[in-house]
């Protein structure tokens, strides 16, 4: 079933990401970041805030803006999915302790060579409005069957 | 931290991609995509016929070469990676990356980057993956 050209440009209910130490330690370790501010086991240190990956990203916009876009009924997606680009434009550093307002919208939609390209773009911002980082995915869907 | 110039290579990292490392970062990610852990799924699914690997693991592998290189990840101001080739489970990813412009009146380089597989995959394809940083 092809993806509904209409959404483009809807804007998907936004949600509060909290980033956290231990998720950040976790990420670093599956991502084999050598860095030893991001295995320390003592305390934090409070006047020196951690800033997290750039890739990190990936999780603050990654699992609940994709679950809103996957239960979409009016975007039909399926799971014949790849992911083939992604972007990560910080317009501030994130740190650990930060609360992000993440907003993700579908930015376009198009037809190629008998598959859809589809971009999600997630605008992650401090909870007084600024800006902090924009994520922008490109996931290439499959006809079924093809 | 690192200072940089025009043609600088970062250390290149070799890393051997086996499912343990894909069910590690499908956990840490919430990605839980069958095509990286459901050999079943990935036979009808994957471009290979088999398990293949997140495509945001290979970036994520990136961000940690180009920041432990740059010694503070506060300074990348944008990355972008095209995911060209599909990386299987079981391949072995070598990562890198090159300065290719310093702009000193602006405070930013830009450095290519690229992952590829032993066998010349271009996991992460370097002619359209970059990062902006800081100098």
């Amino acid at each position: 079933m092809p993806l509904n050209p209409q959404r483009v440009g809807f804007r998907y209910a936004p949600y509060c990401y909290e980033v956290g130490r231990e998720a950040v330690r976790a990420y670093a370790r599956a991502t084999q970041v050598t860095d030893e501010r991001y295995h320390d086991d003592r305390p934090a240190a409070s006047d020196d805030p951690l800033p997290v990956p750039p890739a990190f990203i990936a999780c603050v916009a990654g699992a609940r803006a994709w679950t809103r876009m996957m239960d979409d009924a009016e975007l039909g997606a399926s799971d014949r999915l790849m992911h083939v680009g992604q972007e990560f434009d910080f317009q501030r550093s994130v740190h650990v302790g930060d609360v992000l307002i993440c907003t993700p919208t579908i930015t376009d939609i198009k037809a190629l060579r008998g598959v859809e390209l589809l971009t999600l773009e997630v605008e992650c911002a401090t909870p007084d409005g600024a800006p902090a980082v924009t994520s922008r995915s490109r996931l290439v869907f499959f006809e079924d069957g093809a | 931290m690192t200072q940089l110039t025009q043609g600088q290579r970062l250390p290149e990292r070799s890393v051997t991609i086996d499912q343990a490392t894909l069910i590690r970062y499908a956990g840490v990610s919430e990605d839980f995509n069958p095509l990286h852990w459901d050999a079943e799924f990935a036979a009808a699914v994957s471009p290979t016929g088999g398990v293949i690997a997140h495509g945001m693991l290979s970036m994520g592998l990136l961000s940690g070469v180009l920041t432990d290189w740059l010694g503070d990840a506060g300074r990348v101001r944008s990355m972008a990676c095209q995911f060209k080739a599909p990386c299987p489970v079981g391949a072995t990813l070598v990562l890198g990356g090159e300065v290719v412009d310093v702009d000193t009146d602006a405070g930013r380089a830009t450095v290519r980057m690229w992952a590829r597989t032993t066998d010349g995959a271009k996991v992460v394809d370097q002619r359209t993956s970059r990062a902006v940083v800081d100098l």
